[in-house]
């Protein structure tokens, strides 16, 4: 039939500036890179506060290094059910 | 120790202080109890929805084996380890130094506001403790409150630890600033 679609054009929702979306993969991907860049953000931020206001203090390399680790395995649990 | 504000000559650091570690750990409890609420969920639907099919495919839908349980759980803790290490940095960059003729109080409002307010102790008018409570009481933390005169300026120190130590070296400090009347005859 003619007013069927073509198969490239069902394959998904194309949107300006937007990725195409075609699975949960990749809504899962659009999810935890927004996640990841607020807390890139965040981390910038906090280590810059932490480095000009308390980098003579003993406490901040292992608070900073905490924040890492700590958000990394987080991240890593987050994102081990997609394969 | 490097300070935020320069030294006058002659003069010394006393002490610097903190919140109570208590008080932090107070601040911190809230985060741990909205870490744990998610994993309570599958309970209360099997709790409130019993045996009811919808229930027990969504119950079957709810584990850690889903990767979008995990996901949601991943950047649930992750927004949650954020706001906590932002509470810990906003506790550790918070600070009252005691020096030999002033009391500086630098507060951290959050990211980008940072205030640094002093008052002389030679214009302070009266110093007041307040322990109140249990945990106060029992763990040595309570509220400092130091009058400043003429400006009729409070600083208020709320969950330091020995408020009363603090105030007996404020009050040291001053009195060594307005030597006595039989000091000056001398």
């Amino acid at each position: 039939m003619d007013d069927v679609l073509p198969e490239e054009k069902r394959m998904g929702v194309e949107m300006p500036f937007m990725p195409e979306i075609t699975s949960a993969y990749d809504l899962a991907s659009i999810v935890f890179t927004l996640a990841f860049i607020l807390w890139a953000l965040f981390t910038i931020i906090s280590v810059y506060h932490w480095m000009r206001y308390g980098r003579n203090s003993w406490i901040a390399a292992p608070a900073i290094a905490l924040h890492l680790f700590v958000s990394a395995a987080l991240m890593l649990f987050a994102t081990s059910g997609f394969k | 120790m490097s300070l935020e504000f320069r030294l006058d000559a002659g003069e010394h650091v006393k002490r610097a202080v903190r919140k109570h570690w208590f008080v932090l750990i107070l601040e911190l409890l809230p985060f741990a109890f909205i870490a744990i609420v998610p994993l309570l969920i599958p309970a209360l639907l099997d709790f409130v929805a019993g045996e009811s099919g919808t229930a027990v495919r969504i119950l079957e839908m709810l584990t850690f084996e889903n990767g979008w349980v995990r996901l949601f759980m991943g950047l649930w803790w992750l927004i949650l380890w954020i706001a906590a290490f932002s509470t810990f940095t906003s506790y550790y960059l918070n600070e009252w130094i005691i020096t030999s003729r002033r009391i500086v109080e630098i507060t951290q409002h959050g990211f980008f506001s940072r205030e640094v307010s002093s008052a002389l102790l030679n214009h302070v008018q009266d110093v007041t403790t307040d322990v109140h409570g249990l945990f106060p009481t029992l763990l040595g933390y309570g509220v400092l409150t130091v009058q400043s005169a003429g400006t009729n300026e409070y600083f208020h120190m709320h969950g330091v630890p020995h408020p009363q130590e603090l105030r007996d070296i404020i009050m040291h400090e001053i009195s060594a600033l307005h030597p006595t009347r039989t000091d000056m005859k001398l």
